[in-house]
């Protein structure tokens, strides 16, 4: 478990990993972006993260980036309610977007390892954190270490994970684990957690973990019940959620896995978001993404009816 | 955040309508359901406008779906 009186203080809270919605065109839709936003934050979000994993980072440009969080500040959410996953294939393009976290006094900003289509020499890993570090050494803002999954990003190898943490301890403010590997909890606990804080993106590990915080994939969906399984990890009194069917925030979690389950997740996030907010703009996704095919929606269709969801409570 | 004034879709009674955050408060919870939060009146009422439209596209394909099978 942490102590975090040795550690520095990390992001309290479920924050989301907001999906990035789009027009038929397949530009960023921003209204509906803020919308979502707002929507979650009201729910009870801490905050939120953009362009991660479910937000299809690595489909949007710099640019896009840039005009979607201005956008956002613009319109009043507020910066340090904002954590930007910096995803990029090289050094300059993600020192750019720090230095847009940096300008635009964003919350804090996910660093992972670059996406490439060549095997990597762990020399190589470790030259790519050496360099990306040296530049981005004077930024204010927070900064996580992404681990992500393998078919998406190259994988940390343990002596290159060790020798970023043990070089860049007073830089890192946390590791967090977004691989779906929930054994890597412990390991990561094991070897980094006297070090740096360590954080988990799936919902079922918050009782591994006992972190003060999670980035959550789910809560674009079900904010409450994500909100509810941390505050029973903490030692707060659940909500009892009158007419509830499954009053276990647990169960609805499990619940909810079984209808994701069989499903490409951004499209799925992005159909359940158009019934919930009752707009079928929300199907849209952007290339190489395709929105979800006829036989899932209509074995989507009858696995959330039974879900019943309730969009007020959950 | 502030939500004092800002304003909501909600569905309620089978109805899509927009009301303010001051208007959401004196509503019994378990007479609407929330679909989303809106800086202002004019963004919630341009949204509505679009779930209303994207409504009448589906049901005229549904139409249409239903005339040709016949």
């Amino acid at each position: 478990m942490n102590s975090p009186t040795q550690l520095k203080a990390g992001f309290h809270g479920v924050w989301p990993d907001v999906v990035t919605p789009v027009k038929e065109d397949h530009s960023l839709d921003l209204r509906r972006l803020e919308s979502h936003i707002r929507t979650l934050l009201y729910k009870g979000a801490s905050g939120v993260v953009l362009f991660g994993e479910c937000g299809e980072g690595p489909s949007f440009s710099y640019d896009e980036k840039t005009q979607a969080l201005a956008h956002l500040v613009k319109e009043g959410i507020a910066s340090n309610a904002m954590m930007l996953a910096c995803m990029g294939s090289s050094v300059p393009e993600v020192v750019k977007l720090v230095h847009l976290a940096d300008y635009l006094k964003l919350n804090a900003v996910l660093i992972s390892t670059p996406f490439y289509f060549q095997d990597l020499s762990d020399d190589g890993l470790v030259n790519y954190f050496d360099f990306l570090f040296r530049q981005i050494a004077k930024s204010p803002t927070h900064c996580y270490l992404h681990l992500l999954p393998g078919k998406m990003h190259h994988e940390l190898p343990d002596g290159v994970l060790s020798n970023v943490v043990e070089k860049y301890q007073e830089r890192l403010y946390g590791i967090i684990n977004q691989t779906g590997s929930s054994s890597l909890n412990n390991d990561l606990l094991k070897s980094f957690g006297e070090k740096v804080l360590i954080y988990s993106c799936a919902e079922s590990d918050i009782k591994i973990l006992h972190s003060s915080g999670i980035i959550s994939a789910m809560a674009n969906v079900i904010p409450k019940v994500v909100q509810l399984l941390m505050q029973a990890d903490q030692g707060v009194q659940a909500i009892q959620i009158p007419g509830m069917k499954v009053k276990s925030s647990e169960d609805r979690l499990n619940e909810f896995q079984a209808v994701l389950a069989q499903h490409a997740s951004i499209p799925t996030y992005k159909y359940l978001l158009s019934q919930i907010y009752k707009n079928q703009a929300w199907k849209m996704a952007r290339p190489p993404l395709s929105h979800l095919d006829s036989i899932s929606i209509t074995a989507l269709d009858k696995a959330f009816a039974g879900f019943a969801l309730q969009a007020n409570l959950e | 955040m502030d939500f004092t004034n800002s304003c909501f879709i909600i569905d309620r009674n089978k109805m899509h309508m927009v009301v303010s955050h001051e208007e959401l408060l004196k509503l019994d919870i378990h007479t609407y359901t929330l679909l989303q939060n809106f800086k202002s009146h004019h963004e919630a009422t341009v949204e509505l406008s679009e779930m209303l439209k994207y409504s009448m596209t589906t049901m005229n394909k549904k139409v249409d779906d239903m005339k040709k099978s016949h």
